[in-house]
């Protein structure tokens, strides 16, 4: 028996009739089929439920701090820690708590293995090791898009984990001016994803920008920036500038 | 956007970025398991508004959802040992804890002596509500969609939330029929994986 196409059943789900005038019917006949439908009717059902009130909302900034707080309590006294009083006069206490939730060796091994794959939610290094300094999640070259109007500018994209949340740093100094104003977007280039994380000027070298909590930021790995008209259309003008991808 | 596709800059063409994807989270939860505290800042960034929001649901106040969720990701951090990677998703793991904090603020007065100890047979919000649509089944799906990305996400909106049909989407959006009859159905096959985990994990 000839069965109802996948994306037939997913609009009888939606409570559509699918162009195909059989799926109806056969469907009537099909447990299986029938069966399907039911499934994803249960997922439509939940999410037209959802309402404004299920929106993610993201916690406080002290959720955070409390966790780190809690869990640093934990951590058992490295012996001779306090004997290096010397030391921990210059560097404030904070600093050395924050540097026990730096990446191990494990992270280190896991960039050895997959760094450069995709831009990816691996750690790479805390340099710095200030208190409060971004962890650096991944970053990118952003190279000249041949063909495009600027092809003398570089500039570096990082992706950076401040207190539990991205944010992309943009660094590109040298900007011509452009024809309407710079756009920063984040892609999703197997699924032609995209969304615009902010706008950019051509005479600051540097701006960060929050990444929409929850954006699947393994695969949202590139990084474009476009010259957009002023022209009210929120989509991509397809005049990109200077585009990486973020790896870790 | 055919000029959007860096695939130069990949270096193999078996990668695919779904698996990878899913790859680099199931490293998330090993890199934890085996102590990497940086794993868990990056849980936490993920998941963290998922475990807030169902908690701010089912307990409406929000000085008591922050004090859940730090108590889930302390909890998480301390049992990370548990976490069997084979068995289901961090995220899915992360709800399982969630729910029996959100259970434990519900039994906490009852340590009062004031209180009969079957005070915690009340734990209301936490099961269904009047439409016998869980607190948690809808938070799971509203992170699911958000999850998503551009554009499957805004076709399951517009499909979900508008009086729009599929025909009157595509032609809304400028895009081919069968391009949102594809991102519906990717879509609804994601949220029902989803929420297949995550009743899993209970
Ligand atoms: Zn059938």
């Amino acid at each position: 028996m000839q069965h109802c196409d996948p994306e037939d059943l997913a609009l009888l789900a939606l409570g559509e009739t699918p162009d195909g005038v059989d799926a109806a019917s056969h469907v009537e006949h099909c447990e299986l089929c029938q069966a399907e439908v039911r499934e994803l009717s249960r997922v439509v059902t939940i999410g037209r439920s959802v309402g404004i009130d299920d929106q993610l909302v993201a916690p406080p900034a002290s959720v955070w701090a409390g966790i780190k707080a809690e869990l640093a309590k934990d951590a058992p006294e490295i012996a001779g820690e306090s004997a290096a009083a010397p030391a921990s006069n210059v560097i404030p206490m904070p600093a050395r708590k924050r540097r026990s939730w730096l990446p191990t060796a494990v992270a280190a091994v896991m960039c050895l293995v997959l760094g450069g794959v995709v831009g990816g939610v691996i750690v790479k290094s805390n340099e710095g090791g200030t208190p409060g300094s971004p962890v650096i999640v991944a970053s990118a070259a952003l190279e000249p898009v041949p063909g495009g109007p600027d092809p003398q500018t570089t500039g570096v994209a990082k992706l950076e984990l401040v207190d539990g949340e991205y944010v992309l740093r943009v660094d590109a100094s040298g900007l011509r001016t452009p024809d309407g104003f710079y756009e920063v977007w984040m892609m999703d280039p197997e699924n032609a994803g995209l969304i615009a994380v902010g706008s950019f000027n051509a005479n600051q070298a540097s701006a960060t920008f929050p990444v929409p909590a929850g954006l699947p930021i393994t695969s949202f790995n590139s990084v474009d920036i476009s010259d957009e008209p002023f022209d009210g259309d929120p989509g991509h003008s397809k005049v990109s500038v200077l585009r990486g991808t973020l790896t870790a | 956007m055919r000029s959007a596709q860096p695939v130069a800059l990949l270096p193999r063409e078996s990668c695919d970025t779904q698996r990878v994807s899913e790859q680099l989270v199931a490293d998330l939860g090993r890199r934890m398991v085996s102590g990497d505290e940086s794993a868990l800042e990056q849980i936490y960034a993920q998941w963290s508004s998922l475990v807030y929001t169902i908690a701010l649901r089912s307990v409406r106040n929000p000085d008591d959802a922050a004090d859940i969720t730090q108590a889930v990701f302390v909890s998480a951090w301390r049992s990370r040992a548990t976490f069997d990677p084979d068995a289901g998703p961090i995220s899915a793991w992360l709800v399982g804890i969630t729910r029996r904090r959100i259970a434990d603020h519900y039994r906490a007065p009852a340590k009062n002596r004031e209180f009969a100890t079957d005070q915690s047979v009340e734990a209301p919000t936490l099961v269904e509500d009047s439409e016998s649509v869980s607190v948690v089944d809808r938070v799971v799906l509203a992170d699911e969609i958000s999850r998503l990305g551009p554009p499957t996400d805004q076709v399951i909106r517009l499909a979900f939330y508008s009086d729009m049909t599929h025909s009157q989407i595509a032609e809304h959006l400028d895009v081919p029929l069968g391009t949102v009859k594809t991102q519906i159905r990717r879509g609804l096959s994601k949220m029902r994986a989803r929420l297949e985990v995550t009743d899993a994990a209970l």
